[in-house]
């Protein structure tokens, strides 16, 4: 488990190794468009959130309300709960709010975050509209003792430490990994809003992460891995002021137990997975000025088992269970409101001209205790038209679940929700090459999907009420292109990735509304990340450039947030001190000092700085076992 | 390679060079009428910075969109415009969550700003130098002076206060959070006496024979109705009550010209004498596909205006129905249009 530097331009995954990982991700990522954060980017965003990462990394638009204030994706134009967030494969959106908060994931904890484009309801459930992230912790056995600290401190009072202790030998794996983050967080920033005191300092704005995660697994024999992991995060933050007169007292606290039991089967050609996870998450917001005090329990059961058969050498089916239940409490509900689900899932890849044309074929039936049943399913295809070029091709049907929030919040909430449904259609061309010393990799993709019964939140008999309203098209393009030179210990590379993406609602029930052929507010048409990098030795320098184009921030599109360019340098150095590994790190990040909103009145930091260091040290058991590449 | 890399740069290319820029379809050229002017107080959203006001003229059906931004150098309103009233030859516009007042000429053009409030809702003048200001959450009523534009003193009034009225020299103040109206002198300021209206009462107005009306919302979770009240302000005592059905959500109440005839919405619009022995069983207009936000009835010809906020994120539509009720037209207002100042 150390972190390495390798080579920049694999960033579609291949999971060869045996772990206790379910083919599914393998499966579903057949005929679609998968992007693996690369060690090298996981390094220079160690001490940074899986929110920070996908923003500068991939097209996915990061609606972020501050440093170390609410983040949620907005991917291929749909909203937060339009994306699954999965660890190790178990879906943790929340089923009271449909979203996780980003910034509450700190990266270091991943081994490895692959990305998902596209639809999947058919594989991962509801919730899988937009794109699915996945958060895997892979440790692999006969490692031997690994010591990993991170260190960093940086401007506004940042501070942040992680840690991860493994030991692993031929049977046995124990990791564990702690984190603290802290930010007093009170940067200056234009305050647009405010023409005669534009000078503003942010206020009322700390916040403390913390959390520990420790994970076991065992290797009962060559056929069965018992595993358990067990994740405590608890986030504390006050919430900052947004007018001029008041002073906020608001506060929140999040609390969060994750935890799961893994049982995995795997024969040369069957492999079984049974599997358990329970979750405990609290929020609290307080806010004594405004006479608030709200508190949220959910606890999520999940338990789930997944079958994979091989047959006839490379076609493989796979079918499964899952049971998912959430139990919600919250002083709005009057109550405890609960939501049971059981799915039944079946999924084929199809094999021909060996493996040049691959094929998956998945269906998946749900049932829900609050509504009616969504079929989904899924078709895709892959065809390497050349050595070099491979074309890829899927429709889907989608859909996400109405959350506890939206049925039964009171006032307003509405049981009667339908759940957001329909389908999605993509179509992906990547090409890589290698000449001599140079490298390239080109990939384009284009998508379309339209959503029906689109769930959003309007004026009601009582209180605003969310309601199955409208129905959205988004369709857009992505492209992914990346060109290497290597020259013995000299390495540039240069990469752009750009996402252009119309989602607007087609109709809309509200009579004399403004919305129609309108893009959906906070979803940029235009997104593009491209970074330089430098790699000498063991010196790395890479330079990210972001811009984001127009956000509207009224349905009619009357009122927007203007783009913004945001860079970023960073630089890594890795040395080593006797037995010891050192990374050190700095950066500059708001290079060009762009005073910027990413969501309507809340400001982000202009020009600031972090450095860093990562201290590692690895023990092997045998010397005879060390010959292996970490990865 | 060549090839490659120029398709790679074709790509860039074309991600930069379509215009993103969006084209505001606001109206700035408007040629108004003599008619009286319409006043729309439009809240915009929480923390967003967009209150406007819009001005509406009857006479040729034009709008002047974000009127106070227009006549004050593209200068921000705030957010959550709660109310505006006119007195003294001057606006005043309470701006909820920026916790201000701001003070204009009769040209909307600013004069003042009031502030050291938490959560100001309502303005009532009670003489010609000094006002009340109800609050939601500074659990006290504040005492303005309108010659300084600053706030002298509070009276404890626990709870979120909402609108006032004024009636034999006693002021009645509603609050949602507490089953009473409460009476004040507002000769020395202090609370005199509590009326029982049952909960969340904010609406009020006074009639011709300044009676007292309160509307209260009533608490659906605890199974008590909504009830429109009439209080005797010489005897503070409630003199009679109408009970709504416990689904019922009425809100919104105001009166006409001449001070004779309520006006509710409760879903539909609903109109009823204030004579009436009952609350009218069919509403003046209906519902159908819309969700009434914000209602006013036109002091100068019995006109009915009727906001439709639609998702709360878009500009409102403001429909005009006559005085029987037949619609006549409708124009877009700002964000979530809540209610009317007719000139």
């Amino acid at each position: 488990m150390l972190h390495s530097f390798i080579a920049i331009g694999q960033d579609t995954i291949a999971l060869k190794e045996v772990d206790v990982t379910a083919r599914r991700l393998d499966l579903s990522a057949i005929g679609k468009k998968t992007q693996a954060i690369d060690s090298t980017t996981k390094q220079q965003f160690v001490y940074n959130s899986v929110g920070d990462i996908l923003n500068l990394n991939t097209p996915i638009f990061i609606k972020n309300y501050g440093p170390g204030s609410l983040s949620t994706s907005s991917f291929r134009g749909g909203n937060a709960s339009q994306t699954a967030i999965l660890w190790n494969g178990f879906n943790i959106q929340s089923g009271m709010l449909g979203q996780i908060d980003l910034a509450l994931l700190p990266s270091v904890l991943f081994d490895k975050i692959t990305v998902e484009y596209g639809g999947s309801s058919s594989v991962w459930g509801s919730g899988a509209v937009g794109g699915s992230i996945h958060l895997d912790n892979t440790p692999r056995f006969n490692r031997g003792f690994t010591t990993i600290a991170n260190l960093s401190a940086g401007s506004f009072g940042l501070f942040n430490a992680s840690t991860n202790i493994e030991y692993s030998d031929k049977k046995f794996i124990s990791s564990t990994k702690a984190y603290l983050q802290n930010s007093v967080n009170d940067f200056r920033y234009r305050d647009t809003a405010d023409p005669e005191r534009p000078a503003k300092i942010q206020r009322h704005a700390t916040y403390t992460f913390k959390g520990l995660m420790q994970e076991f697994r065992y290797m009962i024999n060559n056929k069965q891995i018992i595993s358990a992991n067990i994740w405590y995060n608890r986030g504390a933050r006050q919430i900052p002021v947004y007018n001029i007169y008041n002073l906020s007292r608001a506060e929140q606290t999040d609390a969060n137990l994750k935890s799961s039991i893994n049982w995995n089967y795997t024969t040369s050609g069957f492999k079984s997975i049974v599997r358990t996870a329970f979750f405990n998450d609290q929020l609290n917001y307080t806010d004594s000025v405004f006479s608030i005090d709200s508190k949220s329990r959910l606890q999520t059961i999940i338990a789930e088992n997944e079958n994979n058969f091989k047959w006839k050498e490379k076609n493989e089916l796979n079918v499964g269970v899952n049971f998912t239940s959430y139990t919600g409490r919250v002083d709005n509900y009057e109550g405890t409101k609960t939501m049971s689900k059981a799915a039944l899932f079946l999924g084929n890849k199809f094999s021909f001209y060996k493996d040049k044309l691959i094929s998956y074929v998945s269906v998946r039936g749900e049932y829900f205790s609050t509504g009616k049943m969504p079929l989904t399913g899924n078709v895709s295809l892959e065809y390497k038209l050349t050595k070099n070029l491979t074309s890829k091709l899927n429709g889907a049907k989608v859909f996400r679940q109405p959350t506890l929030n939206e049925l039964y919040w009171r006032p307003g909430g509405n049981p009667n929700l339908l759940p957001e449904e329909g389908f999605t259609y993509e179509g992906d061309l990547a090409f890589q090459k290698t000449y001599g010393k140079f490298s390239v990799f080109i990939s384009g993709s284009a998508y379309m999907r339209t959503i029906n019964n689109w769930i959003l939140w309007v004026p009601g008999p009582n209180a605003t009420t969310p309601v199955n309203i409208q129905q959205v098209f988004s369709r857009g393009t992505e492209t992914s292109s990346r060109i290497g030179w290597q020259k013995n210990k000299l390495k540039i590379s240069m990469s752009v990735i750009s996402g252009y993406v119309l989602s607007t609602v087609q109709s809309s029930r509200q009579e004399n509304g403004n919305t129609e052929a309108r893009q959906l507010i906070y979803t940029p048409r235009y997104t593009v990340n491209g970074n330089l990098s430098l790699s000498y030795n063991h010196a790395t320098l890479i330079y990210y450039h972001q811009y984001i184009g127009y956000r509207f921030t009224t349905s009619d599109n009357l009122q927007w947030l203007p783009p913004y360019h945001y860079s970023s340098l960073r630089f890594n150095y890795k040395t080593s001190l006797q037995t010891t590994n050192m990374i050190l790190f700095v950066a500059c990040n708001n290079m060009l000092n762009t005073n910027y909103e990413v969501i309507a009145a809340h400001y982000m930091p202009l020009r600031n700085f972090e450095i860093g260091i990562t201290l590692s040290t690895n023990k092997p058991n045998k010397p005879k076992e060390t010959g292996k590449t970490p990865e | 390679m060549k090839k490659h890399f120029s398709l790679f740069l074709a790509i860039v290319l074309f991600y930069s060079c379509v215009k993103d820029k969006p084209n505001s379809a606001i109206n700035t050229q408007v040629q108004l009428s003599g008619s009286k002017k319409v006043y729309v107080v439009n809240e915009g959203n929480f923390m967003a910075g967009n209150s406007t006001i819009s001005l509406y003229d009857p006479g040729s059906g034009q709008v002047i969109e974000k009127y106070y931004q227009g006549q004050n150098n593209s200068a921000a309103l705030g957010d959550v415009a709660q109310s505006l009233i006119f007195y003294n030859s001057g606006f005043y516009l309470v701006v909820n969550n920026s916790a201000k007042i701001v003070v204009c000429d009769e040209q909307m053009k600013y004069k003042a700003t009031v502030t050291g409030f938490t959560s100001p809702r309502y303005i009532l003048p009670v003489s010609n130098s000094k006002a009340y200001v109800s609050d939601l959450y500074a659990n006290k009523l504040f005492v303005v002076n309108l010659n300084s534009n600053s706030i002298t003193t509070s009276i404890p009034c626990p709870g979120w206060t909402e609108k006032m009225v004024l009636s034999y020299n006693k002021v009645f103040v509603t609050n949602i959070k507490r089953n009473y109206v409460y009476v004040i002198n507002p000769a020395n300021d202090i609370k005199t006496d509590s009326i029982n209206v049952g909960p969340a009462a904010g609406d009020i107005v006074v009639d011709k024979n300044d009676k007292v009306w309160v509307l209260s919302a009533g608490n659906n979770t605890a199974a008590i109705v909504p009830s429109l009240n009439k209080i005797d302000p010489l005897t503070n005592q409630v003199e009679s009550t109408l009970n709504f059905a416990l689904t019922d959500t009425p809100g919104s109440l105001c009166l006409n010209k001449t001070k004779d005839t309520l006006y509710f919405l409760n879903g539909g619009i609903f109109r009823m004498p204030i004579s009436a022995s009952s609350l009218p069983a069919t509403p003046l207009i209906q519902k159908g596909n819309r969700t009434y936000y914000g209602l006013g009835i036109n002091r100068n010809d019995y006109t009915i205006y009727a906001s439709d906020a639609l998702d709360y994120i878009q500009r409102s539509n403001v429909y005009i129905f006559d005085a029987s009720g037949n619609e006549k037209t409708f124009f877009k207002a700002g964000i979530n249009a809540n209610s009317f100042y007719f000139e």
